[in-house]
């Protein structure tokens, strides 16, 4: 999977500890842990929204797209 | 699992559906299997047109009555499939995958004890027909047998309903 959740770094800079996130989002803490180790198949924008609010951050600062080897293009285009 | 006031409702419901369906088919296949083995192997076989059975050998009165539970004992084991769905239903396993497979069990075993029930007074007769006596193959389908089949195959599309619910609330699950 190309999407790279950088959650756990968030967390870490804003000092913000797994159980109190969890209870702010309304998750339980293993699914936050899945989440921030990548292992879930979707995210629902009210989880995002919630995460953001409470680590005062954009989507992006969670989320980032980096392709595979075998998904990144060969051929430059001119 | 859920723990909802409905949840905790069906509970007791569940249970005393797996106790009584183990219990009737515990109690169904005894019975059944004691009247078929204990009554006159005669009495059994007249109503096929085999009013002398005399030339009949063992293997033929072993056969026949064996036969003869074969319907009873297929829907026993509907029955005991039921079971296993209702305790998981009670535990609260309403999309798992022993629930689908119980129902899925139990409409394929309804199935076959219809079916086995239609075919069962033919092949006695044939199996009896075998030792050179003469009777009449009895092929006998209602209305009711119909109905059964489509109860089954209701309670089948049932649980291929559940599956597909079952896959979605794995794929739930795995959003957060």
């Amino acid at each position: 999977m190309p999407i790279v959740v950088d959650l756990a770094v968030i967390m870490a800079q804003r000092r913000v500890r797994s159980k109190d996130l969890a209870a702010f989002v309304g998750i339980t803490q293993s699914n936050l842990s899945l989440l921030k180790n990548g292992r879930v198949r979707g995210v629902r924008f009210e989880t995002l929204s919630k995460i953001c609010q409470r680590l005062n951050c954009q989507p992006g600062d969670i989320l980032r797209f980096e392709p595979d080897a075998e998904d990144a293009p060969t051929v430059n285009d001119e | 699992m859920t723990n909802s006031r409905e949840s905790r409702r069906i509970r007791p419901i569940a249970l005393a559906g797996a106790w009584a369906c183990g219990l009737f088919a515990v109690a169904l296949s005894v019975s059944t299997c004691a009247y078929v083995w204990t009554r006159p192997f005669p009495e059994l076989v007249a109503p096929l047109g085999f009013h002398s059975v005399g030339h009949a050998g063992d293997w033929q009165i072993v056969g026949v009555r064996a036969l003869a539970c074969g319907p009873t004992l297929a829907a026993a084991a509907a029955l005991l499939a039921a079971v296993a769905g209702f305790r998981a239903i009670a535990a609260g396993r309403y999309f798992g995958e022993t629930t689908t497979r119980s129902l899925i069990r139990l409409s394929i075993l309804c199935a076959a004890a219809i079916v086995v029930s239609v075919a069962t007074p033919p092949a006695s007769s044939i199996l009896m027909s075998m030792g050179g006596s003469e009777g009449h193959v009895v092929l006998s389908v209602g209305s009711g047998h119909g109905i059964a089949l489509v109860f089954t195959l209701t309670v089948y599309l049932l649980a291929w309903l559940l599956r597909e619910a079952a896959r979605i609330e794995r794929e739930n699950n795995e959003i957060v």
